[in-house]
């Protein structure tokens, strides 16, 4: 029984979350206001999940947010244009640019030895600060010269069913057999849970961790180009908010199913919560403050909870004897 | 415990590359002065000096509690939230008709920002909860009772005793009592972090906290007490900062994470390469703020300083990250 609650309490907690904004709001159940929350969840989702393949390696990339938002303004500044009219060129533009920028990541981390987490927050500052300059600071709103096309992903309807909604299926199935059906996708969860017998098995970190770090870069240009689309603006000053946010999503999401892993289902359901969570407190006309407190005392919550689980099956497992340490994945941020 | 195994590390011999690494902050902050003092008219007044000055002593506060965390192996995000928490319960306090204390207030404020703090560290310590993650929830919690005790605005009181902006109005022998206040702090955080069994702890726990326990040291005691440091001098830095001003802003703290983390960073690149140190924290933060106040003198967009900033940080800590071996402390997160 207890083991069933600490496997599935996310679910369990959603489903009380979602019954207790139905009794207390009416509007909160239809059907616009669902999507809404699955479509604006989405974007946290595909971030999260960017993250989930550097965390995976035991590595963090802190430049994730910043890279969603200069997702956006590529598209905006590309489609603005009025020699440039391919929508599809110019998602293939912001994804190809990204990658360049996890490969520059990857490179400051990796050859030059600075370690993941000062280098991607550098590396960041160096992307904020180029698209500040850039866009003089100033976001895009609405412009007359995007084409149709621009607000399709992030408002369009397919078959009644938001598109952003559709992307994000597509999007968490790939990773989701990316990550565990692959060689490649173990490859990256086994160095984060230990390095050094990667390291006898004859994998190579340094490559597994370039990977992680592309992969990254990719969907967060799409999560950017989803947020883009679905605000119908270009802003380079959101990246903080959504790195806070994927942050505490994958966090959350690690306390599913496999207690203490970070993985796709539990993102899922992570960022439908705490979107939820959001858009109900909102609808009932709360303060500021209070979705601020949720929001943090939900990060913490989870943290501690996979720490709790994460004891306990660690004494399970010594105590019966299998000999395993249990212990936790330890990322190391700085040198080594 | 020897001092000399833990200094001597293998650094790459050739010592042109040597000095360039230990000093690369100095001679930074040299040709940053120097060339914003040709360029930037009015820029050695004694105004803007006290300017720099006061910005510099509170982020250099900030950037110590920020860094005894990063010393022991552990990270914080929390730094910014932490000191505005503090003003701002000083500030509601004051504003409270009974209560005019200046002091007991700001002993409030700090107290309870760094009870809040040591929740945390208490999961971050005897859980091993990643602090880096933790501090980020704990940040966010802060930011939610400051937007409640300010109104989400700027909190300022006309019933505010006359001793809030104490920092502001007084001056030892014409110096702003601010400087002055910060700082003598920042000596005595210096001498404890430099000169005394303590500090050499700290170091050692964040150096290898397996081998520090083994030599019969506490780890658990002194990470509680890096914490405590920690949570009161962002208090004190959250204090001094709204006397400052003569207000609260709810981004009092939120403003300068960013600068405070990297003065944080760039102290391990000062001096002892590789360790974290006091003098380094407040060279940093001083190039730091130089550069924000000369190029908002110039009128040049704010926004470069990301760019310098980038820069800056990143070749510091990766010539640290070519010469030297070890690399930096470890931070162990998730």
């Amino acid at each position: 029984m207890s083991a069933f609650l600490g496997k599935y309490w996310l679910a369990i907690v959603t489903v009380a979350t979602f019954c207790a904004f139905m009794i207390l709001e009416p509007k909160f159940l239809s059907w616009n206001n669902m999507m809404a929350i699955c479509c604006t969840a989405s974007v946290a989702a595909v971030t999260g999940i960017g993250i989930t393949f550097v965390m995976a390696t035991g590595e963090v990339d802190f430049s994730a947010g910043t890279q969603c938002a200069a997702a956006t303004v590529i598209m905006g500044l590309l489609l603005k244009q009025s020699w440039f009219n391919s929508y599809i060129g110019a998602v293939l533009i912001t994804i190809l640019f990204m990658m360049l920028f996890g490969c520059l990541n990857a490179f400051v981390h990796i050859k030059m030895g600075i370690p993941a987490f000062i280098a991607t927050f550098g590396t960041s500052y160096l992307l904020q600060g180029v698209f500040r300059i850039i866009t003089g600071n100033q976001g895009y709103y609405n412009l007359q010269s995007w084409p149709d096309s621009f607000t399709f992903l992030g408002q369009g309807y397919l078959f009644g069913i938001p598109v952003l909604v559709i992307a994000l299926v597509v999007l968490s199935l790939i990773a989701a057999v990316y990550t565990e059906k692959t060689k490649w996708g173990k490859y990256l969860y086994a160095l984060g849970s230990n390095s050094t017998a990667c390291d006898y098995l004859g994998i190579n970190a340094n490559a597994q961790k370039t990977r992680g770090f592309i992969l990254c870069s990719i969907f967060c240009a799409i999560a950017g180009i989803m947020q883009g689309s679905m605000a119908n603006m270009a802003s380079i000053n959101i990246g903080d908010d959504s790195m806070i946010k994927a942050i505490t999503v994958i966090m959350v999401g690690a306390t599913f199913i496999k207690n203490g892993v970070f993985n796709i289902p539990g993102t899922l359901l992570a960022a439908f919560l705490l979107q939820m969570i959001d858009n109900g407190l909102t609808m009932l006309g709360t303060g500021a403050w209070l979705r601020n407190l949720v929001q943090g005392s939900i990060l913490l919550g989870s943290l501690i909870l996979v720490m709790v689980f994460k004891r306990r099956s660690a004494q399970i497992i010594s105590s019966s004897g299998r000999g395993s340490t249990g212990k936790t994945a330890e990322i190391n941020v700085m040198g080594g | 415990m020897n001092e000399n195994s833990l200094k001597n590390r293998s650094l790459k011999d050739n010592a042109a590359v040597q000095f360039l690494a230990r000093y690369f902050l100095l001679i930074t902050l040299i040709i940053v002065i120097a060339v914003f003092t040709a360029i930037v008219p009015n820029f050695l007044t004694p105004k803007n000096i006290f300017t720099i000055l006061k910005t510099t002593g509170y982020v250099a506060l900030l950037g110590f509690s920020c860094m005894i965390i990063m010393r022991i192996g552990e990270m914080t995000f929390s730094i910014g939230a932490q000191a505005t928490l503090a003003a701002a319960i000083c500030g509601k306090l004051l504003d409270s008709v009974s209560f005019h204390n200046y002091y007991l207030a700001a002993l409030a404020g700090i107290a309870g920002s760094t009870l809040l703090l040591m929740l945390i560290a208490y999961f971050v310590i005897v859980w091993k909860v990643p602090s880096f993650i933790a501090t980020l929830g704990l940040s966010t919690i802060m930011s939610a009772i400051v937007i409640l005790l300010t109104g989400n605005k700027q909190m300022l009181s006309s019933k505010w005793p006359e001793s809030f902006t104490m920092f502001k109005t007084q001056t030892v022998f014409g110096i702003p009592l601010m400087i002055v206040a910060a700082f003598a702090i920042l000596l005595i955080l210096g001498i404890v972090n430099a000169r005394t069994k303590l500090g050499r702890y700290l170091f050692c726990v964040g150096a290898n906290a397996t081998a520090t326990e083994q030599s019969g040291i506490n780890v658990r005691k002194i990470k509680y007490i890096a914490f405590i440091l920690s949570g009161v001098v962002a208090g004190i830095a959250g204090c001094l900062q709204a006397s400052n001003l003569g207000q609260v802003p709810h981004s009092l703290g939120g403003d300068y994470l960013m600068t405070t983390i990297c003065a944080a960073t760039l102290s391990a690149t000062f001096i002892k390469p590789g360790d974290y140190n006091v003098p380094g924290v407040v060279v940093g933060s001083f190039i730091l703020i130089i550069i924000k106040n000369a190029v908002s003198n110039l009128g040049a967009k704010i926004y470069v300083i990301d760019l310098i900033t980038a820069v800056i940080l990143l070749i510091g800590i990766g010539i640290i990250a070519l010469v030297r071996k070890e690399g930096l402390i470890k931070i162990t997160f998730t």
